[in-house]
């Protein structure tokens, strides 16, 4: 007998206990509009249902390592390793579930890694089935990743045809590969894929287009939302060749397949018994049709990102670009400098015995954050909170796709103390874990040094950003007095961190702004 | 014995899954409204109660429909609806409007209730007819979230709310695993809304000097015309009594 029957079962709505908003005045008229928040609320609703048809039917994921909580979770500590383990007192995930679901919504790159069969290929299938192909055409259409794959294999072919007759490059027609313009895009095995295979690959995925014979093929599908999804078996270099630095750097987030819980054994016998694939049995309810995903896309896109929270991601990034011997002068004491440079940073960190290594969170690390990891961590924040039902994204929402969408971005630096040593020593093999920490205690130096309430440097940017428009000659002066009051306060710390490098390039570029003010002021009048 | 949150008016309540005829509105996009915005069990009972309504007036036109699908959404727990669906019984009962058996459908009363009913509403947002006696239930809200409630730790303060009908109340007793929620109630349904507690808005929270003299017992605020609510919170629900005698 089939499976059937259980695969339909989708979760009762509503998934999340009420949100805000449900005691407000409404009236009768509300009952029959076809109102935009319908759509918006039926889309997370319906995000939330997908999520849990994919873990409680479709993969077996019993893993909540996506914790959210309000107040202390429950915590027990189990043997004699420093082991805890924590019973999250709000809806938690399944990290290797939830954060392809999110790339699915946003129309991002995920990394699924993992040793074989732990199911990374069915994971990638679902979303393919997920965004309304069938679970044959999904099957079809995943690129295999192996080492004879050709950039023809990979795109489609000049028609031979063309190759006869055509007078110019412009006549030959390409027979482009179907999978090309999918919503879903899978390519198993990555990193088995020829390094001249990966460079086509990073254009389709970098500038969504491809190219071949002087023609031009858009990837972009019918929505105008596409997601990528690629497997490999190894995330620390290896594979049959390795995967270009610039395609690394696209994947959005990385994710880790979890092993199978060996306590839910029967719905394993059963399925076997039965011969059935999830995929070829997702309820019809929960595809998402191309105007649904547009939607679903914008209304995550317009998640708004409040002021505190942005906050505390500028201060986090802030203590990575920073190296004191990086350089000579001021602004080139950075990692980038001593990268590109052909030196080595972790040897520069070790060489600076001014900071101390403990506090700062920057000589953890080997590089700095660039500006694409950031916009994607805005991105996923984003899509963290629509999912939750939340109207602004929360700290706890930026915490927990953090890890995800940095890992292998933001390097460990592995002759710091911390990974060599002591009770933290597996942090340099689980970087999740490591990235979620660098967060915490950020956040623990951001209230700290009480940066929430108090502020000089982000009033002095508000003040500027109000326009100078009416303000005098003295006024201006005063201002610049300021601007040197706070450097000379930073200058008497003696130690320099990370976010006093950001903080001080922001000053020296109030007081040039000021300073040009001055003088155009001068020059006036 | 572990208590389940309800609403006493629909204590005796059979639901039938009412077949929704086609109207010059779209019935069934109303009972989807209903649904995703309060859940699987309101939108039974909104089909259940639309249902009956629209078959008790079946030439009815546009404007009688609409004004009962708003008894019926305000009836089946989404009291967003209730102003103007009072609003609307109002003008029926003074002749413009469905005729008595479709209201009193609407509203799961006898046609000898549907005015009674407006009366006591107009009092206060707990008005139902059999509902007299001071000190009687007329809710149970929360629950432990091991069986499906929102709470993970009993509630242990009430406080009334800045409008009749709210209340706040505090679940969990130390200062780590405190959290605080509005609810917002009527006689027919309720929203219960966790209050965000994050680090800027801890310290606001915890200056709230009401907490401090909190008990597990609040008088809510009073409509014109007759004394609030009161809420008592205890084990991990909350109860909502008619005024007086509360325990």
């Amino acid at each position: 007998m089939g499976l059937g029957n259980r695969w339909n079962k989708v979760s009762e709505s509503p998934t999340r206990a009420a949100a805000s908003g449900l005691a407000e005045e409404l009236t009768a008229e509300d009952l029959f509009t076809e109102a935009p928040p319908v759509t918006d609320t039926a889309l997370d609703e319906k995000l939330r249902q997908a999520y849990f048809w994919l873990v409680n039917r479709a993969v077996i994921s019993p893993f909540y390592d996506v914790e959210f909580s309000t107040g202390s979770p429950v915590t027990f500590e189990l043997g004699d390793a420093g082991a805890e383990l924590h019973l999250p007192t709000d809806q938690s995930y399944s990290s290797n579930v939830l954060l392809p679901l999110l790339t699915f919504a946003v129309g991002g790159k995920c990394l699924l890694v993992g040793g074989p069969g732990r199911g990374k290929t069915t994971l990638a299938i679902l979303m393919g089935v997920l965004a309304g192909s069938s679970a044959r055409e999904v099957r079809r259409n995943v690129q295999q990743g192996q080492p004879q794959v050709t950039v023809s294999d990979l795109v489609g072919m000049p028609l031979p045809r063309d190759l006869v007759t055509a007078g110019s490059l412009a006549e030959i027609e390409i027979a482009w590969r179907s999978w090309l313009t999918q919503p879903v895009k899978i390519i198993d095995e990555y990193n088995r894929i020829p390094t001249k295979t990966q460079s086509a690959l990073l254009t389709m995925v970098a500038e969504g287009y491809v190219e071949s014979h002087d023609q031009m093929q858009s990837t972009s599908p019918e929505s105008g939302v596409e997601s990528w999804f690629f497997t490999a078996n190894d995330d620390a270099g290896g594979g049959t060749f390795p995967v270009i630095q610039a395609l690394r750097d696209r994947m959005d987030v990385t994710v880790a397949a979890q092993g199978f819980n060996n306590r839910f054994f029967d719905e394993l016998v059963a399925r076997v018994e039965a011969g059935e694939r999830p995929e070829d049995h997702l309820p019809p309810e929960l595809v998402f049709d191309a105007d649904e995903q547009r939607l679903l896309e914008a209304a995550i896109r317009a998640v708004p990102l409040p002021g505190a929270v942005r906050r505390q991601l500028e201060f986090f990034a802030s203590h990575f670009e920073f190296v004191q011997h990086g350089g000579r002068r001021f602004e080139y004491r950075t990692k980038d400098t001593v990268r590109t440079g052909g030196g080595e940073v972790a040897e520069v960190i070790e060489a600076n015995s001014g900071a101390d290594l403990q506090v700062d969170l920057g000589s953890q690390t080997e590089n700095s954050l660039s500006v694409r990891s950031l916009q994607t961590l805005i991105r996923y924040a984003k899509a963290m909170a629509y999912f939750r039902g939340r109207a602004v994204v929360g700290l706890d929402d930026l915490a927990a796709v953090l890890p995800f969408a940095l890992r292998g971005k933001l390097l460990p630096n592995e002759l710091h103390p911390r990974f060599d040593v002591g009770a933290d020593r597996e942090l340099a093999t689980d970087a999740i874990s490591w990235l979620a920490d660098l967060f915490a205690e950020s956040r623990r130096q951001f209230t700290a040094l009480g940066l929430g309430a108090n502020d000089p440097i982000s009033d002095a940017l508000d003040l500027l950003n109000q326009g100078l428009d009416g303000v005098t000659s003295a006024q201006a002066a005063q201002r610049l007095t300021g601007i040197e009051t706070l450097i000379s306060e930073i200058a008497k710390q003696g130690k320099l961190y990370g976010r006093h490098f950001d903080d001080l390039l922001a000053l020296k570029y109030l007081h040039q702004r000021y300073t040009n003010y001055v003088s155009w002021l001068g020059f006036g009048g | 014995m572990t208590q389940r949150p309800r609403h006493l008016v629909n204590e005796s309540l059979e639901l039938t899954d009412e077949a929704l005829p086609a109207t010059s509105v779209d019935l069934a996009l109303s009972a989807t409204r209903i649904q995703e915005r309060h859940g699987d069990a309101a939108g039974a009972r909104y089909r259940h109660f639309i249902g009956r309504a629209v078959a008790a007036a079946p030439a009815a036109g546009r404007d009688d429909l609409l004004t009962l699908a708003a008894l019926a959404a305000w009836r089946s727990g989404a009291l967003g609806f209730r102003t103007d669906a009072l609003a609307r019984l109002e003008r029926s009962l003074a002749g413009d409007g469905p005729a008595l058996p479709a209201l009193a459908d609407a509203l799961g009363l006898g046609e000898g209730g549907v005015a009674p009913f407006a009366a006591l509403q107009r009092r206060s947002r707990f008005g139902w007819p059999g509902l007299h006696t001071p000190g009687e239930l007329l809710a149970v809200i929360g629950g432990f979230r091991g069986l499906y409630g929102p709470w993970s730790a009993p509630p242990v303060a009430a406080l009334a709310g800045e409008r009749p009908g709210t209340f706040l109340i505090r679940t969990g007793s130390s200062a780590v695993s405190a959290g605080d929620w509005l609810l917002t109630a009527d006689v027919f349904g309720h929203t219960l809304m966790r209050l965000a507690v994050d680090e800027t808005e801890h310290e606001t929270i915890e200056a709230d000097d009401r907490w401090e003299t909190a008990g597990d017992t609040a008088a809510g605020l009073a409509e014109a015309g007759a004394a609030g609510a009161v809420l008592t919170v205890g084990a991990y629900t909350a109860q909502v009594w008619t005024p007086e005698e509360a325990r």
